[in-house]
């Protein structure tokens, strides 16, 4: 197992691709060299696909948050949150109806409420105004104002009674 | 859908198949910090559908590989955050000419038991790297800087400790099994 003769199996514009896709980091010149590696030969394919595997195995056996206990943990975990997920939306939508339903009863109550007080304000309102109207009329002929009011002069009268009493 | 017991069925079958199937799923083209998440999403969905598996139509991984798959082509569809799960560039790679290689994952139980035993046979300078890399989860740039050296040399290096390992776990597992 000798590392310099392993390395010099790969040309050094794949290896350079394979050091940057699997250890970063991720740069705008990746992409560029992603679109050339598909000059690749098959061989230096399948040792990108090679070192992609090793990579992820390592990964999962040294990284403590990629163990196997680890990813069992998770998953319980993000399954127990759906679950929670799904009954707080279930409690929040018969929340939502409920409280929906209970509106409508209440605006159904408020609209009749509306509607017999004004049918009483509008009754009350024209008692008010016929009895007003009785009571007025008369009142109107009988007023004493009425009887006080001068009445206009008969001009020709009182010419005629004027020169009566200078004759 | 009832609870996911970590000791019932469904635990062993994940304990049993997780490390091939996260495996896979890096080998369509996701994302190193998403396989976990993909992985997971893969398994969620065949316990939902639990009842949908029969065993006299494959195997309990091939299904598992085939949501897998779907999963991981949905993403490549999307747009927003979960695309960005999948490196597309590396997909088109991988699903070029190595698309039909990412059935070949191994599937060999004593996998990560065979690593370990290669990396107790690198040598002290090289298991560091390797630490710093996985455990630490330090990019070669990062390594470089804590280590006073370039990130290409500290990608170069990394290369040669993994082509090290490479041929160590051909030699233990057989050539067929690993290339």
């Amino acid at each position: 197992m000798n590392p310099q003769s392993a390395q010099e199996e790969l040309e050094p514009d794949a290896q350079a691709l394979l050091g940057r896709i699997i250890d970063g980091p991720p740069g705008p010149a990746l992409h560029e060299q992603i679109q050339s590696a598909r000059r690749l030969s098959p061989a230096e394919r399948q040792r990108l696909r090679q070192h992609l595997l090793l990579d992820e195995i390592l990964s999962q056996s040294l990284a403590p948050e990629r163990s196997a206990d680890a990813f069992l943990a998770g998953l319980i975990q993000r399954h127990r949150c759906e679950q929670d997920g799904e009954a707080f939306t279930n409690r929040v939508m018969e929340r939502i109806e409920a409280r929906g339903t209970a509106r409508l009863r209440k605006t159904g109550w408020f609209l009749l409420e509306i509607a017999g007080l004004s049918a009483a304000a509008l009754l009350l309102l024209g008692t008010f105004l016929a009895m007003g109207e009785l009571v007025s009329m008369p009142h109107l002929h009988s007023s004493p104002r009425v009887s006080h009011v001068p009445r206009p002069i008969d001009l020709n009268a009182t010419l005629a009674a004027t020169t009566r009493e200078l004759e | 859908m009832d609870d996911l017991d970590p000791h019932g069925p469904f635990a062993a079958l994940v304990a049993e198949h997780q490390a091939v199937l996260r495996t896979f799923v890096r080998m369509l083209g996701v994302q190193p910090m998403w396989v976990d998440d993909v992985a997971q999403e893969v398994f969620l969905i065949a316990y939902r559908r639990f009842q949908d598996f029969d065993p006299s139509q494959g195997e309990f991984l091939a299904w598992l590989r085939g949501i897998a798959r779907k999963v991981v082509a949905n993403d490549r569809r999307r747009e927003g955050a979960r695309a960005r799960r999948v490196n597309i560039d590396l997909a088109q790679l991988l699903t070029g000419d190595l698309g039909e290689h990412a059935e070949e994952v191994p599937v060999h139980g004593d996998l990560h038991e065979v690593l370990r035993s290669c990396l107790e046979h690198l040598p002290a300078h090289s298991r560091q790297l390797m630490r710093m890399r996985y455990e630490e989860d330090l990019d070669a740039e990062r390594m470089g800087a804590s280590l006073g050296r370039d990130g290409n040399a500290v990608r170069q290096a990394l290369f040669r400790v993994r082509e090290v390992l490479r041929r160590c776990m051909s030699t233990k597992l057989g050539s067929e099994a690993w290339s």
